[in-house]
């Protein structure tokens, strides 16, 4: 698969006018209409679920099961705007527009490695730029273990388990 | 008829990277059939094309369509599968146990077949969700034997999640724990870090498992008369009591029996026995997964018998 960074002069732009946001947004900042966090899960030897969410800046999450899933296929659903605000402050505090572009491919950056995990591909768009990572889920280190985190964040926001095994959504927090 | 353990691993060393003989594969959702997907993908036999497992360059593999005309390999640019959809492990060592003579339904899900081989009449299921050591200690028996089968069972997911035929020593070195073949990934042990880089072909493959290990008893030596004369009854093994039947099960409780026509058809622990050579191979299913060899030597002595407990030196003595 192929991981892109891209950086446009549109994106620069849009990055220098976001900075005081991407360094560290209050939370009643506004989320820049162009957010878009996708995962994607995929398989390991002993069978994975497959499949992947994409979240948009107002909360819209497309859902789409591809394998050893309940709900195969698309699934249009929403998250509540605070949530959304919640991932992307978790993005931002591991510096993620900074990070490698793979974590934990054949081990390596891994202290230990964890075997019949998936890959899991991450990306955030957001005022003009972008940035994928993907990432071995069986890897153990300090990074990947940061990335783990914000991909279970993903799944808890969402609410996955409830196309992935049937178990109901997370109640939502006040 | 007897099994046919080494046309099983024949067809296996044949199959073991690429598409079974039936033409189909498993995907998560459905069956592949290969014959539409040489139409539709323009891979006619005729011109070479063959169904191989390749690695995909990241953690898994696909399915391609591949020729070697000249000498020169040439590979259809897009997948007839990729990593995300594959799960063809049971589907290829259900076609393995076939092709050695196992009646069997085939099944592409390792939780049943794994649990239909277990109830099979003509199994032995040496050990259940056991531990790498343990399980060891059940394929250096030599009772486990290539052609039978490893159920790998993943207890985060309470469920067999993959099966695999045991291919024996096929390294041939004297550290070689022995080893498999399967599918989804593909392998066959000492060919498959040539072919796809992976190197955990032996029987346990990795960490994160439990195993099950099952043995096709058909052409299991019958034990002979002269064992029978001495063997079934009721023994005196350290503090446990075995309970040896004439069928070659074998049962162990701490309570000694009250008389000699007393029966244990349940216990602590559940074994069966082999005739090998000069020795009685008992390998017992222990609680917690825990498993016990045990040889006993040809009896002697009318008194006892000497034995050796995962290797250390022991006695069995008779109850009455």
């Amino acid at each position: 698969m192929r991981i892109m960074r891209r950086t446009t002069l549109t994106g620069l732009v849009c990055w220098l006018a976001a900075g005081p946001w991407l360094a560290g947004a209050g939370p009643q900042d506004p989320i820049p209409d162009d957010t878009a966090i996708t995962m994607q899960r995929g398989n390991c030897e002993g069978g994975c679920p497959v499949y992947r969410v994409l979240i948009f800046a107002n909360g819209d999450v497309i859902w789409q099961g591809r394998g050893r899933v309940l709900k195969l296929g698309v699934v249009l659903s929403r998250v509540e705007w605070e949530q959304v605000r919640v991932l992307i402050d978790a993005f931002q505090s591991i510096d993620y527009f900074h990070l490698e572009n793979i974590y934990g491919f054949r081990g390596k950056g891994c202290q230990s490695s964890k075997p019949d995990m998936p890959m899991v591909m991450t990306s955030l768009v957001m005022g003009g730029i972008s940035k994928a990572i993907a990432h071995h889920d069986g890897c153990v280190g300090e990074i990947s273990d940061k990335l783990t985190a914000i991909e279970n964040n993903i799944d808890k926001a969402v609410g996955t388990a409830r196309w992935i095994s049937g178990l109901p959504p997370a109640k939502k927090r006040k | 008829m007897s099994i046919d353990r080494k046309g099983a691993v024949d067809y296996a060393k044949r199959y073991w990277n690429r598409v079974c003989d039936d033409d189909k594969f498993w995907t998560t959702n459905a069956v592949v059939s290969l014959a539409a997907k040489r139409r539709s993908m323009n891979a006619p036999s005729a011109e070479g094309w063959e169904a191989f497992f390749v690695s995909d360059g990241a953690v898994g593999e696909k399915a391609i369509f591949r020729r070697t005309i000249n000498g020169k390999t040439e590979d259809k640019p897009a997948p007839i599968a990729t990593w995300d959809e594959l799960d063809d492990c049971t589907h290829y060592v259900s076609r393995c146990l076939l092709k050695e003579g196992v009646d069997l339904i085939e099944t592409p899900r390792a939780t049943e077949l794994t649990e239909a081989m277990i109830k099979h009449r003509k199994t032995k299921t040496l050990a259940v969700k056991t531990n790498k050591a343990e399980g060891q200690k059940v394929v250096d028996s030599g009772i486990f034997k290539p052609g039978d089968l490893v159920g790998y069972y993943t207890e985060a997911k309470s469920r067999y999640t993959h099966t695999a035929m045991f291919v024996g020593k096929q390294r041939g070195s004297a550290d070689d724990p022995g080893g498999i073949s399967c599918h989804t990934v593909c392998r066959f042990e000492g060919l498959t870090q040539a072919w796809n880089g992976a190197s955990d072909d032996a029987w346990f493959l990795h960490e994160g498992l439990t195993y099950t290990l099952i043995h096709f008893s058909e052409d299991d030596s019958v034990v002979s008369a002269a064992t029978l004369k001495w063997l079934p009854g009721w023994w005196k093994v350290g503090t446990e009591f075995y309970f040896i039947t004439d069928n070659g099960h074998a049962f162990s409780t701490p309570r000694a029996p009250a008389n000699e026509g007393q029966k244990l058809l349940a216990g602590n622990s559940v074994g069966y026995y082999f005739e090998v050579g000069r020795e009685v191979v008992f390998v017992w299913r222990k609680l917690g997964g825990k498993v016990q060899v045990e040889r006993w030597t040809t009896r002697t002595d009318a008194k006892k018998v000497d034995l050796k407990i995962d290797g250390i030196p022991g006695s069995a003595d008779p109850v009455f």
